[in-house]
């Protein structure tokens, strides 16, 4: 198992403990890469070897990139995202990021509710939006167990491959 | 004899299955076929007859004339589907159902088992299918094909990542191309694949195609993923089924063929369709999709508005490819060579026709 990070920013120190309890819930539900943002620490954990072969789907590892856009592409093809790792206060918090580029839809449908609301107890399992990208709509699982404290999108809204979607309180 | 009493439950657990190869005998006949030159005991040719006007057929029974086939059942039927159905992955289970909340949905359900890959969920009705966003439109019972087929592609051709738009736009691309070589064929009308996921004749809908996705697991290789290609294809429905806002904006295989089809036929077209194609990307790669796409693409050459996050571009449609993305002539920049522009797939949000 590698470690990188912690990368404090000065401060008060960087309490041990939350580092290996990040490492308990990587654990329990086979994580393979996880990063949190905790005031001004910023941990980064990256777990190597078989185990993860079968991670659900948070902070995924990505495929080779076979299809990528060419270099070329202008001015007008999609920005890469700049993942946000503000600071944040209050309780701990796992920030789930959009796995993918396209069309977020917080419901399966216009008129049915949203999968998910603020104080939402969320399973891995759990389908927490849609992201759509060219008809083709992908159903994004929370791949941990907690409850939703924040939603930082809207639905409708396009969103960028890394952009922070939901903030979760760890179960 | 009572149910349940002295017999086996592990007899005849199925129905008998439907004579096929008798009905395609009396289906390609141009009228009456003698009873005697049907292969097999008369009494049980007969008997299969009866069985097959049973299920809906419309058969006329033996008589002084012979036997002749009249028209297929009113229902789908699931033996006439899958005889000889040859695909490699589409269609290697089927399911078709009278009355479903949406044939995507089951067939996500089937999901948690790979052995399900490539089954086939149809309904001849739907109560919440989907048209996603917007209108959706509700066909009459027994009218259409409406077909979800489960496929697990392999990781790298269905990625989760940064690339994940462009690299499952071949999913919509093999539901839009083989239902439109379909009605193409069936029809002899010009049927094209409206950008990204309808097939329409002369600016008319006769078809959506819905993709969804579900992520399985992540490993080091990739993603797992469990996808559902839906196809809403209006069969034998008229002009004044469809909604008044819908009129003159969709069309039917009957409207656009004057004649009512066989579904259980065409269905079965369709899913050697999709599987040919998607067998072909697995071998090849999207790439070997393109050239269909190409030719079936509604707005190629015509001018287009391609909205993406960070702006829209206006120019006329050059090339379509699923690995290179738009080539866009821009309107307002004469010259050589400076006027194309690439867009990537992954980069558009929407494609409208006009400026």
């Amino acid at each position: 198992m590698g470690e990188q990070g912690p990368e404090g920013k000065g401060g008060e120190p960087l309490d041990v403990k939350k580092v290996h309890y990040l490492v308990r819930l990587m654990k329990q539900y086979d994580l393979s890469d996880l990063e949190v943002t905790d005031g001004p620490y910023r941990v980064h954990l990256q777990r190597r070897g078989a185990e993860a072969a079968a991670a659900p789907a948070f902070a995924p590892a990505y495929p080779p990139a076979a299809y990528a856009p060419p270099p070329s592409a202008p001015a007008a093809a999609a920005p890469r995202p700049e993942p946000a790792a503000e600071a944040h206060s209050g309780p701990k918090t796992i920030v789930i990021e959009s796995p993918m580029v396209g069309t977020y839809y917080s419901s399966g449908s216009p008129d049915s509710p949203p999968f998910v609301s603020i104080g939402t107890a969320v399973q891995p399992s759990t389908t927490l939006c849609i992201i759509e990208a060219m008809k083709v709509f992908t159903d994004i699982p929370a791949g941990v167990s907690g409850t939703i404290s924040e939603i930082l999108v809207k639905s409708g809204q396009p969103v960028e491959f890394g952009q922070p979607m939901f903030r979760v309180i760890p179960a | 004899m009572s149910e349940g009493r002295s017999r086996p439950t592990w007899v005849d657990a199925s129905p008998p299955a439907l004579n096929i190869p008798l009905l395609d005998r009396l289906r390609s006949a141009d009228g009456p076929v003698p009873l005697g030159d049907l292969p097999g005991d008369p009494a049980a040719v007969v008997a299969d007859i009866d069985a097959l006007a049973a299920f809906g057929f419309a058969i006329d029974r033996p008589a002084a004339g012979g036997v002749a086939y009249r028209g297929p059942s009113p229902r789908l039927c699931p033996d006439q589907i899958e005889h000889e159905l040859g695909t490699l992955r589409v269609g290697r289970r089927l399911a078709v159902w009278s009355r479903l909340g949406s044939t995507n949905d089951v067939a996500a359900r089937a999901a948690s088992s790979p052995a399900n890959d490539g089954l086939v969920v149809m309904a001849e009705e739907q109560t919440s299918g989907r048209g996603r966003r917007g209108r959706s439109f509700v066909a009459p019972p027994g009218s259409s094909l409406l077909m979800s087929a489960l496929l697990f592609p392999p990781a790298g051709l269905a990625p989760v990542g940064p690339d994940s738009a462009a690299g499952v736009a071949w999913l919509t691309v093999v539901g839009a191309v083989a239902v439109a070589e379909l009605v193409s064929d069936r029809t002899g009308r010009e049927a094209r694949v409206k950008w990204p996921n309808d097939v329409r004749v002369e600016g008319r809908k006769v078809c959506g195609v819905l993709v969804e996705r579900a992520i399985r697991a992540l490993s080091a290789d990739g993603a797992e993923t469990a996808v559902v290609v839906g196809v809403g294809l209006n069969v034998n429905v008229s002009e004044a089924d469809f909604p008044a806002e819908l009129r003159g904006k969709a069309t039917s295989l009957r409207m656009l063929a004057g004649r009512d089809f066989d579904r259980s036929d065409l269905a079965r077209d369709l899913i050697r369709r999709l599987d040919r194609w998607y067998d072909a990307v697995l071998r090849e790669g999207p790439a070997a999709l393109s050239p269909a796409w190409r030719a079936r693409c509604e707005h190629l050459g015509r001018l287009v508005r391609v909205v993406t996050p960070s702006g829209a571009v206006v120019g006329r449609l050059a090339d379509v490819d699923l690995e290179l993305g738009l080539a866009l002539e821009l309107d307002r920049e004469p010259g050589p060579a400076a006027g194309i522009v690439r867009v990537p797939l992954d980069a558009v949000t929407a494609l409208e026709p006009g400026g």
